[in-house]
């Protein structure tokens, strides 16, 4: 019976031991005896990656196509009319793209074309007849169908305009050579094509819309990103 | 003549110049940058597990008063499963900013009960769009910007449930013993005392002072 007790208080002084212990041990001298330190504490600022988009929101001119009597200089007409924000041919590339930051890439999406303010109409959703058919369009002659638009860009180094769509992917207009890439201080001048729905609810009276097109930057890959972290330790 | 011929050869290049300032100067832009590091949790996460990650740090570096919002999207390639944006809670899904001012949002991490274990990866988006109504005919442009969300998840319990049951469990060890301790001691020593009241009751003293049974 006193064993017993014997071994119960060794476990109860052995536990208290190990764990004031730890409260109250010393910290490790330095390794070599008299040397003294003293610790040095600054601060960093946090590190960005963005994109600017320049100038905010630009005018879509140069009206073409549609149908008689749904055909006007002013105005997008019916069916697919067209309009555009700058001119490939003629090297009119208005908007301008800025990419800051560590390396990574640019994307670039489209939203829906909303009606403005009070007026009364369906969104147009984008969609694409090539590449990255995430909406494919449903048109006449691979065409924007109803309630659908198409928007294109393109940069003064692409041969042609890219069709855009609402899923985000590389702007391959960014740097034609080398993908969408970007580094420090990159920036692209880029100009856009929008091509109107072939038909609208009979029910929609909106004359004024707003179409949306929206560039990111895009981190570099995981295995990109853990190969950095291990460069710079 | 040196000085009105320098002018003079000077005056076209600032006129220019002021020209093509001017406008450029007077253009707004749309600017959304987001932190460059990965959103990273330092361990790992449980299945019904809610864990706060490090804050992500968002700043408008565009010209004009921003509304940017903040999403899950998977934009970046790599391994890991894509997380459900349903994951993620947001101290400020929205915030606005003044030009060239940054915030720290704070991050949550809500994994559910029945969650696969394994590496999860996606990316967290700030999206900043023009909220001013664009006049007819106009085209609105966005800037969007996006770090990498990582974590693993692994199967079981959280560590911390783990640790406070075993640290429970010790304690209650600990209790235990002490309990049977002063139970034994209580029972030696009442053990003796009968021993002595009996023997006191039934005895006689000796001439010696001896005890007789």
């Amino acid at each position: 019976m006193r064993n017993l007790l014997v071994i119960a208080g060794i476990v109860v002084v052995g536990f208290l031991f190990l764990h004031v212990g730890k409260l109250v041990n010393a910290p490790d001298p330095p390794p070599h005896g008299h040397s003294n330190s003293t610790a040095i504490t600054f601060k960093t600022m946090q590190t960005y990656r963005t994109v600017t988009v320049t100038p905010d929101a630009v005018d879509c001119g140069s009206y073409h196509r549609g149908n008689p009597p749904n055909k006007s200089n002013g105005a997008m007409g019916f069916p697919n009319g067209t309009c555009a924000v700058g001119d490939r041919v003629k090297g009119k590339d208005p908007i301008k793209i800025t990419y800051n930051g560590i390396q990574g890439y640019v994307y670039v999406h489209a939203g829906w074309a909303m009606p403005n303010g009070n007026e009364v109409g369906t969104p147009w959703h984008p969609c694409s007849s090539n590449g990255h058919e995430a909406v494919r369009c449903t048109g006449k002659n691979r065409q924007p169908g109803y309630n659908q638009y198409m928007v294109r860009n393109f940069s003064p180094e692409s041969p042609e305009a890219t069709q855009i769509t609402g899923n985000n992917v590389c702007d391959v207009n960014f740097r034609p050579v080398g993908g969408c890439y970007a580094s420090r201080g990159n920036a692209q001048s880029e100009g856009i094509y929008i091509t109107g729905p072939s038909k609208i609810p009979s029910t929609d009276t909106a004359q004024s819309w707003t179409a949306w097109v929206i560039w990111t930057a895009v981190p570099q890959s995981i295995r990109a990103d853990q190969k950095q972290q291990q460069q710079r330790r | 003549m040196h000085l009105r011929g320098l002018l003079g050869a000077l005056a076209p290049a600032v006129l220019a110049g002021a020209l093509v300032a001017v406008p450029q100067a007077a253009q707004a832009s749309i600017g959304v940058g987001i932190q460059a590091g990965a959103v990273r949790l330092s361990g790992v996460a449980h299945p019904g597990e809610s864990v706060a990650l490090p804050g992500v740090a968002v700043v408008n570096s565009g010209t004009h008063p921003e509304s940017i919002r903040l999403s899950v999207q998977r934009l970046s390639k790599g391994p890991g499963r894509v997380v459900p944006a349903s994951w993620i809670h947001f101290g400020s899904p929205v915030v606005e900013l003044a030009p060239k001012h940054a915030v720290r949002v704070p991050v949550e991490l809500v994994v559910p009960a029945g969650a696969k274990p394994g590496a999860y990866l996606s990316d967290i988006v700030a999206t900043g769009a023009n909220a001013e109504q664009a006049p007819a005919g106009h085209a609105s442009l966005g800037a969007a910007a996006a770090t990498l969300l990582v974590f693993r998840v692994t199967p079981g319990a959280a560590a911390g449930f783990w640790s406070s049951v075993f640290t429970q469990t010790l304690w209650a060890l600990l209790i235990l013993i002490a309990l049977a301790a002063v139970v034994l001691v209580v029972r030696r020593s009442g053990v003796r005392v009968r021993v002595e009241r009996k023997t006191v009751g039934y005895g006689t003293a000796d001439e010696a002072g001896g005890w007789h049974a």
